[in-house]
């Protein structure tokens, strides 16, 4: 037992939430980890909040002095992470605050490690004034930075890094920023009602009032209070001002995040002076009617609404008509669908770029929908869950309009509706009757679309789509070794198709790369029989792996590892005595 | 100090507000205009600063037809920078219209004081009017949490605790009126603000709860853990589990994951000690009484309300749990801040939780030093409203306090009682039909609420014979101050609650006091079947109607009353007309009447401003049946104005 004064721990219970946490263990040792936290400047960071992840999880605070302590620990294997408000979040052994992983941490009984030192980067902030169209302080509006990441191959803007609200000089600051590209973005606060929201019918159209009503009312009631004369002959309504609401304003001043300006920042810079103006933008509507093939009114069709970040699903009228007001500049997707047991299904769209102009008389005709069907296949080998006593079921990704399709007693599914675009296709049997199976592939024709996504036309039926489940997975294991033969921890060992035209990002092909643990050791499990390259590197992220032109750099390098369906294969990995 | 003086408010007028009669005579002069037009009306208005009157920047406006829902019930616009808005084609019936605009409280029309009613408009055929809506500036509350060494601490909750719900003295607190706890998290940067306040007193806190169980729950199941809620326990992972808990020595901990609670990590020092933060008020205080209270008026930003916390060295605090039959297993034992207990901030403010094992012996592994109470309580099964109250089981419940001091607190004896029961009748004076028995249960188990609020809530079944003797469950000892809400002035058709006394003294006036193994016995509440109404007008110093006038009567017997807080049923208030007429249902009783500004309708409760009111106030005995009217003045309460 060391000696010294240090912040030491406690035991947690239950691993994860949820229902797996019911039965927590207490887990106790004797082996110990210990360490300095620093900052960038090499100063102790004081009372830095670490935590233990892995076999059991822990957090302390550490002292003063940056030290911290985890004692009692059983053999297994660790990652450390500390954070403290002003710095960025770090774990042992990451290379770079919010890419990759920290190092894992082997631990024998009654090992003790108790040097561990790494140092936290200092956290950026983002800081501006809001104004309102007329230059006055805007209070209350709630500012959120977005960083544009790649999502399923296409780049999208997400969310980040919490948000804040404007005060009464309409000042904000961000801060615990990672070095990053950000766009900065302000709503007014979220109790205001009016601001529109494609998934409710919650925003609340809005009149602006012009002068030449509040002229017109004002000679209108002056008329009318005059008791001793006869009243006036109306006076000429004036026409009604026009639609507009608040809506998302992106940093310098525009509702179009394309015109956004990128506001960068590097470890620990404190960028100021991110002001802008909320602005009043302008409203439209959409009106029109679903007729059937026949010309006829597609009465209570199911009808998707979307503006490209989130869908609202309902019903047209009996009448076949349909109509969404308050709507904000920007691009907005149509679609309808008819879809009875008993007639093939119907489908129909249209898509509207809307800068404050109504659709007032939109026409959608249907037509036939695009499908998908197949069956499940299972390999010979356990005894194949019964579809018809097991709830699995076939899933489409990306999940634009499809629900799940359930897969029948016979082992059969079907899409009856399908929105015309790519689609990955997937299937799941319930954990309890899962067994040993796992997928192995869906064929599209020759196209493997569990990995590959395969094309839908409009009113395209694919047919004769075989899911195929396995029992023998495949394992690629080995070890790092340097020149000399040792263990070469700390390595990212990376794993990924050998032919580029399978380099997508989600696909089973291009897992997610493996940090080797102390020892040098790694693990793949389940990758489909293939080619593959296999490289190690000093730090990836994720997201490197969606980048083809990243794999093209790394491939010459990697070595070259085929695996046949269920082949479980060691392949060590042994630098070279280069630089 | 304060002072009255007789004045008539006219700043505080609303500046136009048009009356239904107003806009239905506009509308009777143009029937030969009639065919040109639509039968419907026209409104044009500007919103105002209620304290400069001047425009109001961006303000959303909406008209909605009373009674009317969905869309097309409403109709939006947004004021010109002028703040002016029309609303054109306004159909006849009634209409409600509301205003928001950053930076201000939400009102609308009609709206006479901040966080007033807005009042309903009733619009003629054609009608056409000019009307004024009044926004009250919000105001705001910010600071920055740093912990011991000045650092910021980020992701913390603040909980912002009106003057409503700091209560008076013990036992009254329930009676100062509902409790509102926003609450906020710091930012990244240890920084938190409040935004949308009314006007008030404000206590700025960081809360923390330690859930405690011994180390042998950690395999308990959620049914278990379901077993323990008649004592009171909940998890704060809701029924479904432990969750991530923290085991230290024989105990299990976990911070609670509720909303109000600190998520602050806790740190076990080399030599055995574990340091946290306690629960913390501004200006750095760990006891409510000591809070700095914070004043905001309308349109105030304050900044710098700032907090630093200190971890104190947690200590155990060990007993054991006895009943009539000897050592009592798996029950959750309560540990309150002294502050909180017997008060409304029971809810928030438990220390810890914990469950006695199987001898009895119970532990809290990590408790600040400071001086508290330890509670334990077993209630009935069957405690529905509604239901017939015997149970079987009796009310089991201990209440022990505790000084933990740096050496911790071990052999704590914690015995469970009996609870103790309030018995008595209902006398009806009046010759109008019995209610049944069942009707006065309803009413009689809110009548009598324990101050125990974590054990009770609203849960209390009473028991109403046929000759209307009630007699309510076994209750913990206390003050039972009754608490009864406005519409149970009639609590049975025909009939209305006139007095609750207990060996003749006024419950109205002083709470009930329950010893521990007494039972109260000689309750009656007498009912009328009479009502007594209150009537009057309100004037101002010129002797013309004031249209913002509200009445307020309060008991003559203010000595009695002024340190128990004061019960809704002793006294009553109503806001007058705008043609400054008023009416309410009273009871009978010897009282003090005064009229004030609607505006200070909302904190007239004060003991200084009653105080104040007294010396100024008509004294009236009113009387079963009398229905009596009263002409009265308003006064304006200078000195407290915040």
């Amino acid at each position: 037992m060391t000696t010294r004064a240090l912040a030491v721990l406690m035991i947690v219970l239950g691993a994860s939430q949820g229902q797996a946490s019911r039965e927590p263990q207490v887990r106790e040792g004797t082996a110990v980890l210990a360490g300095i936290v620093s900052g960038s400047d090499g100063k102790p960071v004081p009372r830095a909040v670490v935590t233990l992840g892995g076999t059991v999880t822990l957090t302390v605070i550490a002292e003063p002095s940056g030290r911290f302590m985890f004692d009692r620990l059983p053999a297994g294997r660790f990652v450390l992470s500390a954070s403290k408000a002003g710095f960025l979040t770090l774990a042992y052994g990451q290379p770079t605050p919010g890419r990759g992983s920290g190092m894992p941490i082997e631990l024998k009984d009654a090992e003790r490690r108790i040097d561990l030192r790494w140092s936290l980067p200092r956290a950026a902030s983002i800081s501006g004034r809001i104004l309102d169209h007329s230059g006055r302080p805007f209070r209350n509006a709630v500012v959120t930075l977005q960083q544009r990441r790649t999502v399923d191959g296409e780049s999208r803007l997400v969310t980040c890094c919490g948000n804040t609200t404007s005060d009464a000089n309409g000042l904000y600051r961000i801060a615990g920023l990672l070095p990053g590209d950000y766009l900065v973005s302000a709503l007014p606060a979220s109790d205001y009602r009016f601001i529109p929201d494609v998934l409710s019918s919650f925003g609340e159209e809005m009149h602006q009032t012009t002068d030449e009503e509040v002229r017109w009312a004002l000679r209108e009631i002056e008329s009318a209070s005059n008791a001793n004369t006869p009243a006036s002959p109306r006076l000429p309504d004036p026409p009604r001002g026009s639609t507009v609401s608040y809506g998302r304003i992106y940093f310098p001043g525009t509702a179009d995040a394309a015109r956004a300006a990128v506001v960068t920042v590097k470890n620990g810079d404190d960028r100021s002076g991110a002001d802008f103006s909320m602005a009043l933008l302008p409203t439209a509507f959409i009106r029109g009617r679903v007729l059937l093939p026949d010309g006829q009114p597609a009465a209570n069709a199911s009808f998707s609404f979307s503006d490209g970040w989130s869908m609202a699903t309902m019903r047209v009228g009996a009448d076949g008509t349909f109509e969404r007001r308050n709507l904000l500049p920007g691009k907005y997707t149509v679609i309808a669908r008819v879809s009875t047991p008993s007639a093939p299904a119907l489908w129909g769209s249209r898509e509207f770029n809307l800068n404050g102009t109504n659709e007032p008389d939109v026409v959608i005709t249907l037509g036939a929908a695009a499908s998908v069907s197949g069956r499940l296949a299972f390999e010979a080998g356990e005894a194949s869950p019964n579809p018809g006593a097991v709830s699995m079921s076939v899933m489409l990704s990306p999940l634009l309009g499809t629900t799940p399709a359930r897969v029948g007693a016979d082992g059969t599914f079907s899409f009856p509706v399908v929105d015309p675009g790519r689609y990955r296709l997937s299937a799941s049997i319930p954990a309890a009757s899962r067994g040993a199976w796992l997928l192995k592939s869906a064929m599209v024709g020759d196209r493997d679309a569990a990995d590959m996504p395969f094309e839908v036309k409009a009113g395209q039926a694919v047919t004769d789509v075989v899911v195929t489940f396995t029992t023998k997975a495949t394992r690629l294991t080995g070890t790092l070794l340097t020149a000399d033969d040792q263990p070469a921890p700390g390595y990212y060992v990376v794993v990924f198709a050998d032919d580029p035209a399978q380099w997508i990002a989600g696909s089973r092909r291009v897992p997610a790369p493996v940090r080797a643990a102390t020892d040098g050791r790694f693990a793949f499990t389940g990758l489909p029989a293939g080619s593959y390259r296999l490289a190690a590197l000093t730090s990836v992220d994720t997201s490197d792996l969606a980048n083809a032109d990243f794999l093209a750099a790394l491939k010459p390098g990697a070595a070259l590892v085929t695996l046949a369906d269920g082949e479980n294969k060691t392949q060590d990995v042994k630098f070279a005595r280069v630089r | 100090m304060s002072r009255i003086a007789l004045a008539v408010a006219s700043a505080t007028l609303v500046a136009t507000v048009v009356s239904s009669q107003t806009l239905s005579k506009s509308g009777d002069g143009e029937k030969h205009v009639k065919q040109q037009r639509p039968p419907s009306g026209l409104i044009l208005g500007r919103v105002v600063d209620a304290a400069t009157n001047q425009p109001v920047v961006g303000a959303v406006v909406s008209l909605g037809r009373d009674g009317a829902r969905g869309a097309g019930s409403s109709t939006t616009v947004l004021a010109t920078d002028g703040g002016y808005f029309v609303f054109r084609d306004v159909p006849a019936g009634t209409v409600t219209i509301a205003a928001t605009a950053a930076g201000y409280l939400p009102g609308g029309l009609g709206q006479r004081r901040i966080g007033g009613p807005n009042q309903p408009t009733t619009v003629g055929d054609g009608a056409r009017a000019n009307v004024s809506i009044r926004l009250w500036r919000e105001a705001t509350l910010a600071g920055t949490i740093t912990d011991e060494t000045g650092d910021p601490v980020a992701g913390i909750n603040v909980a912002l605790l009106s003057r409503d719900a700091l209560g008076r003295a013990p036992g009254a607190s329930r009676s100062i009126g509902s409790i509102t706890e926003p609450y906020t998290r710091t930012d990244a940067s240890g920084a938190y603000r409040f935004t949308g306040l009314v006007p008030g007193d404000y206590i700025v806190a960081v809360p923390s709860r330690l859930t405690q169980l011994p180390a042998t729950f950690a395999g308990a199941d959620s049914a278990a853990l379901d077993a323990l809620r008649t004592s009171g326990l909940t998890m704060n992972s809701g029924a479904r589990g432990l969750g991530t808990m923290l085991r230290l020595g024989d105990t299990l901990v976990q911070p609670s994951g509720d909303s109000l609670a600190s998520q602050l990590p806790m740190t076990l020092r080399a030599d055995g000690t574990v340091v946290a933060y306690a629960p913390t008020f501004f200006a750095g205080t760990s006891r409510i009484d000591q809070a700095e209270r914070i004043t905001l008026a309308s349109g105030d930003d304050r900044h710098s309300v700032n907090l630093r916390l200190t971890p104190s060295v947690l200590r155990q605090v060990r007993g054991r749990l006895t009943g009539p039959a000897g050592p009592i297993a798996g029950m959750a034992v309560h540990l309150l801040p002294a502050f909180a207990s017997d008060s409304v901030l029971e809810r928030t403010y438990e220390a810890g939780i914990t469950v006695s094992t199987g001898d009895g012996s119970f532990a809290f592994a990590a408790v600040p030093p400071g001086d508290y109470v330890l509670k334990a309580w077993r209630l009935p099964q069957a405690l529905v409203i509604g239901t017939d109250a015997t149970a079987a089981e009796p009310t089991l419940w201990a209440s022990v306090p505790v000084t933990v001091t740096e050496r911790g607190v071990a052999d704590v004896a914690v015995t469970l009682k009996a609870g103790s029961v309030i018995r008595g009748r209902l006398v009806q004076e009046g010759t109008a039909a019995a209610a049944p028995p069942a009707r006065y249960q309803t009413f009689l188990s809110v009548a009598f609420e324990p101050p125990w609020v974590l054990a009770f809530g609203a849960r209390l079944a009473t028991r109403v014979t046929p000759a209307l003797e009630f007699s309510t469950q076994g209750l913990p000892p206390g003050r039972y101050a009754p608490v009864l809400p406005n519409q149970f002035l009639a609590p049975a058709a025909g009939w209305y609650f006139e007095s609750a006394t207990q060996s003749g003294r006024d419950l109205m006036l002083s709470p009930l006091v329950l010893e521990p193994g007494t039972d109260v016995t000689d309750v009656v509440i007498t009912l009328a079947d009479r009502r007594t109404t209150l009537t009057g007008v309100i004037n101002d110093a010129q002797g013309r109607p004031h249209p913002t006038g509200a009445v307020v009567v309060f008991p003559a017997d203010t000595r009695t009353w002024i340190d128990s807080g004061l019960p809704p049923l002793a006294s009553f208030s109503a806001a007058a007309s705008q043609t400054g007429t008023f009416s309410l249902d009273v009871r009978p009783g010897d009282y003090l009447v005064s009229a004030i500004d609607e505006a200070r309708l909302s904190d007239w409760r004060r003991d200084a401003t009653i105080r104040a009111l007294a010396a100024q106030a008509t004294r009236l005995r009113i009387v079963r049946g009398e229905n009596p009217r009263q002409e009265l003045r308003v006064v304006a309460i200078r000195a407290q104005t915040p």
